[in-house]
């Protein structure tokens, strides 16, 4: 037992990145049915990232036919080089874990070049963000359902950490990749874009602060403005190192492909929705009902609505683009139309890196009832969609019943992150509101 | 927005946080109460035939006449064949199946449980029918052996004559099987599985060989059992038998046709679970009800019909009860008509209910109206799961303020605190300011680890050899007994607070809660009583009343044992003996076998919510419950 304690204090992160390497592997070794199991499940596999489709896709492609042509492959090309391994799984989820640590260590979440939390001192270890995401369950199943989305996270993260480091080159090529693997990553370019020039501009802040006393720290302090990168000048780097990676990857890939087919294939699925297995979104079971001459209307108000997040929350929450980027997370993981909890975990896990903000949320919101509510219907809902495709008791209303309740239950969670961290900028510019309800009149 | 500040404000009423231990008591009283208002007229409903296409006794059935003496021609070979080994007599079935022209096949199997085999060999014959193109099929069933043991002559014979007299008609769509398994509840469940599988190849446990032959999708099934020797013996009534595996029930409209075809068509009454002497009052509801609930809990199989439920195929078995003026006639024409009902079918049975509680053969509640009862009563554990948790993240107020009820501000007026930020001072309430950290890995670790901890008893309870069951259950007592309390023990050494403990039972009740709502969509009767026996944790608190360390110790130990009679072993302990198989109350091999055929044979995950749901919630309970104690003695 002092071993351990002690071994946990010296290397936390090795114990903690080996013990979750280990539960991986052997969870696959002590039931290797496991794996198969759970790439059939519509919650982790959907018909843009399901494993059994990019078996199918690099069956085609490995005797010389385009995948594309068959309507069963919608994921992005350079995947195609050969059958991903759970080990190569495991690695992604300690990487991206590993990225989200230094993430967390960068302080990007609690002080901004504008703005620093009252609350900064309570904020998580980084290990314990890390292990919030390697020992979540959701993560875990989604590791071993081996979806392709795995790797939009991982890159999605790795661009987050990049944009901690104030490497706008990197962090540009992250996110293109990572849109490239899967569309919406594209949403948070404008969040990621924010982080980034915040962390640019954040030691010339830091300099000036420097100046005065401890006080003024989280006060505004005059800075010359030209010693700082334009605004203006950045955005437009960041958007054309982008757009220069993707045209680089579509380039790359068609080197790859027969045919440019992969672009409608990979990038209009998601838009037009051809394909409506179930998943635990909240479109499939919409579009099924829709009419088909309101259908492209409704995928555009659809489409739209997450869309017209993206900019506001730049915007309001321009003290903390960390705060920002986690929630446009929480809004794709939420409103994708290929929804799976592989997304729901990892932005479970990302809010993880905002643990400054916790206690408002649980003292002044409804965080419990969410939480109990979402470990409701993780067991209502695979029991339901049991009932109505192979007991045949129930039927399609039952799942989506708990899908409608699974998705409150995130936004409900959503909307108290936002609620903590606007409420901690409100408390540091108003003390005297501390621990006091507040009400919107 | 109105409404959700609103509830934010109210959440620090100190009324409320009274309430749920009442509420929680509310729930659980008033899903009881339910279960009795379910046999009144106005909570239950006639049954009525809901899929058009079965038309249940509309046609004429010919069964009779000369297909008497050819009944009893093969009764009487029954009988001959039963003399012989069983190698012999699979033979002579399949020949006999053979000569009425139908393609016919054996199926071994042999299933090793708690150290026992448990084998023998399926004789089936399909006949195809010459309408049908092969993609439905329906299943007639004599098993051997019935249900409780006795050598099915009449039914096999029956069996044989139907299948010869189907075979010389014209009308059948679909396919039928003729099957005779070796025994009701392990070959029929050897053969639907093989029938359902795509493996080819048999594994050590369930060893089951594929079907040679197969037709197409099962669309209902039908058992006879009829053990009357060659002299036969007339009878009074049918009892239909439906309960499934896992308490799945086989669609409602199967059961109606049943109903319909026997006591409308030929005057034959039905009962359910053997009560004869049904006079449909509330008492004789209530006890068909209770019946219904105790075989639906169990889960177990009740008849060869049972394990065609969890592949969605539905089937009944038809077994003759009582002394009356019936005779095999009457139950061919009965399994006649029945066959030319589900041959009608267009689409697999889906109109009627999958969910009711029969209250006699034709009375019946939805679930709609029963599904409640069981909610009410899972839902209480999530009340006093929330009340647990607003308790456990208060500050505690300090001795003179120990009514925090009062509202009115200007008394805290006094205790104001200075906060200064940057530039800014303000003033601040210290106990509104005050914010109780929850710490949750210890309690989340006690938690998981508990539940984890249940596969050891579900592992011995399966696993061990049948002569040690009765030592496994004991050693599960004893684990029951002691582990919580050197949890308590050990946690407390290391400086658990009261607050986590709160929080370990808020979070184990909250997990049973949420599973015990999931099982109720599945086998309401399990969930049900499950809930029932486990109503007690909601008002297990970790509060010991005496300063006296010795009192302390005397009131733990009574209140430990107390709350110990709604532990799983123990309750089956009781359970043994209230059904008094064994040869006294510790005799409960018999009751553990049969509980771990049910697990490693038919699936049936009972055990599982027995020692991985129920078990570590009730050794959670007794943790938190002893926890109390041994702080107090501790700190005496």
């Amino acid at each position: 037992m002092n071993t351990i304690t002690k071994v946990y204090a010296d290397h936390p992160k090795t114990l903690l990145f080996s013990s979750a390497a280990a539960l991986r592997i052997l969870l696959v070794l002590a039931f290797p049915a496991l794996p198969d199991l759970l790439t059939g499940r519509v919650e982790i596999s959907s018909p843009v990232s399901s494993f059994t489709r990019l078996q199918e896709g690099l069956f085609l492609y490995q005797r010389g036919l385009d995948p594309y042509d068959g309507g069963i492959f919608h994921q992005s090309p350079t995947i195609l080089g050969r059958l991903p391994t759970i080990l190569l799984y495991t690695a992604l989820d300690i990487l991206s874990a590993s990225n989200l640590c230094h993430i967390a260590a960068s302080g990007a979440a609690y002080a901004s070049r504008s703005y620093t939390s009252p609350r900064h001192h309570r904020h998580w270890n980084p290990v314990s963000v890390a292990a919030a995401y390697l020992l979540n369950p959701l993560t875990l199943l989604t590791c071993l359902g081996r979806p392709t989305s795995v790797f939009a996270i991982f890159f999605v993260i790795l661009s987050v950490r990049e944009a901690c480091r104030a490497r706008s080159v990197t962090s540009a090529f992250a996110l293109a990749l990572a849109s490239y693997v899967s569309l919406h990553p594209v949403l948070l370019l404008p969040p990621v874009g924010l982080l980034c020039y915040d962390r640019v501009c954040l030691p010339a802040t830091e300099a000036a602060g420097r100046g005065g006393d401890g006080e003024t720290k989280g006060k505004k302090v005059a800075i010359d403005q030209r010693s700082q990168p334009s605004g203006l000048g950045f955005g437009l780097i960041y958007l054309a190192t982008f757009v220069f990676s993707v045209a680089f990857l579509f380039v790359l890939s068609r080197l790859l492909l027969p045919s440019w087919n992969f672009i409608p294939s990979v990038y209009l699925t998601p838009l037009t929705l051809p394909d409506l297995t179930p998943n635990p979104g909240l479109w499939w079971y919409f579009f099924i009902e829709m009419f088909d001459a309101f259908r492209n209307f409704f995928l555009g108000v659809f489409w739209l609505h997450m869309l017209s997040y993206s900019v506001p929350f730049c915007l309001r929450l321009q003290k903390q683009p960390l705060a920002a980027v986690v929630c446009m997370m929480g809004i794709i993981a939420i409103f994708e139309p290929y929804a799976n909890i592989g997304e729901v975990g990892f932005w479970l896990s990302s809010i993880t890196l905002l643990s400054h903000t916790f206690e408002l949320a649980s003292t002044h919101r409804y965080t419990f009832a969410a939480l109990a509510a979402l470990l409701y219907t993780v067991m209502l809902g695979p029991v339901f969609h049991h009932l109505w495709l192979y007991a045949g008791s129930g039927n399609a209303n039952f799942f989506y019943a708990i899908t409608l309740v699974w998705a409150l239950a995130l936004i409900i969670l959503l909307t108290d992150t936002v609620y903590s961290v606007l409420r901690d900028e409100w408390e540091s510019e108003r003390p005297e509101g501390k621990g006091k309800e507040v009400r919107q009149l | 927005m109105a409404l959700s500040t609103r509830l934010l404000t109210i959440r620090k009423s100190p009324v409320l946080l009274k309430l749920p231990p009442y509420l929680s008591a509310l729930c659980i009283l008033v899903g009881v109460a339910w279960l009795f208002l379910l046999p009144l007229n106005d909570y239950s409903r006639q049954t009525y035939i809901s899929e058009n296409a079965i038309l249940p006794g509309q046609v004429h059935t010919y069964f009779g006449g000369s297909e008497h003496n050819v009944f009893r021609a093969y009764r009487q070979e029954v009988y001959h064949l039963s003399h012989q080994n069983e190698a012999d007599r699979n033979a002579g079935l399949e020949r006999i199946l053979k000569e009425i022209g139908l393609k016919t096949a054996q199926q071994p199997y042999h299933y090793k449980v708690a150290g026992e085999d448990i084998e023998g060999t399926n004789v089936y014959g399909l006949l195809q029918g010459p309408r049908a193109d092969a993609t439905e099929a329906m299943v007639l069933m004599a098993a051997w052996t019935n249900f409780d043991g006795e050598t099915n002559w009449s039914g096999v014979a029956l069996a044989l004559t139907m299948a010869r007299y189907f075979k010389r008609w014209s009308i059948w769509s679909k396919d039928i099987l003729v099957l005779i398994p070796a025994d009701s509840t392990y070959g029929s469940e050897a053969w639907v599985s093989a029938y359902h599988s795509t493996a080819t190849e048999a594994t050590s446990t369930r060893n089951v060989s594929a079907l040679p032959i197969k037709a197409g999708a099962l669309q209902g099934a039908v058992a006879i059992d009829y053990a009357v020797g060659p002299w036969g013996r007339r009878f009074d009534k049918l009892d239909i038998q439906y309960d499934g595996i896992n308490g799945a029930l086989p669609n409602l409209d199967l059961l109606n046709t049943a109903v319909s075809v026997a006591s409308g068509q030929l005057g034959i009454g039905c009962t359910l679970h053997g009560m004869v002497k049904h006079k449909d009052s509330y008492r004789d509801r209530l006890e068909t009800l209770g019946h219904g609930l105790a075989t639906q809990a169990a889960g177990h199989a009740t008849g060869p019909h049972s394990p065609f439920m969890p592949y969605h195929v539905d089937a009944i078995t038809l077994k003759t009860v009582g002394d009356g003026w019936h005779d095999e006639m009457s139950l061919g024409r009965a399994t006649e008509s029945m066959f030319r009902s589900i041959n009608n079918l267009l689409e697999h049975l889906h109109q009627s209910f999958f969910f009711y509680i029969l209250l006699n053969a034709n009375r019946f509640v939805s679930i709609g109206n029963y599904l409640p009862a069981a909610m009410l009563v899972a839902g209480s554990f999530s009340i006093t799961a929330l009340g647990l948790w607003v308790e456990s993240g208060r500050a505690v107020p300090s001795k003179k303020e120990v009514k925090p009820a009062s509202t009115d501000e200007k008394k805290k007026g006094a205790d104001l605190k200075v906060v200064r930020q940057g530039g800014d001072v303000a003033l601040v309430p210290v106990y509104e300011e005050k914010v109780v950290e929850r710490k949750l890995s210890v309690p989340a670790l006690v938690v998981l680890g508990m539940h984890l901890a249940g596969i050891v008893p579900l592992y011995l309870l399966n696993n061990t050899h049948k002569d040690y069951l009765p030592f496994a259950l004991l050693g599960t007592m004893l684990l029951t007994l002691l582990l919580p309390f050197a949890l308590a023990k050990t946690l407390i050494s290391q400086g658990l607070t009261v607050k986590e403990i709160q929080i370990t039972q808020c979070l184990s009740l909250l997990l049973l809660g949420a599973t015990l709502s999931t099982l109720a969509t599945l086998n309401f009767s399990l969930a049900f009583v499950i809930s029932l026996v486990c109503s007690g944790l909601c008002f297990v608190r970790s509060r010991p009343r005496s300063t006296n360390s010795a009192v302390n110790i005397a009131v733990g130990t009574i209140t430990a044992l107390l709350h110990s009679t709604t532990s799983p072993p123990v309750v089956i302990y009781g359970l043994n003996w209230y059904l008094a198989k064994g040869e006294g109350w510790y005799d409960v091999k018999w009751l553990l076998y049969e509980m771990a055929k049910g697990w490693a044979a038919q699936d049936v995950y009972t055990s599982f919510v027995i020692w991985v749901i129920w078990w570590p919630a009730w050794a959670i309970s007794e943790f938190v419950l002893l926890s109390g104690f041994v702080r107090s003695v501790e700190q005496a």
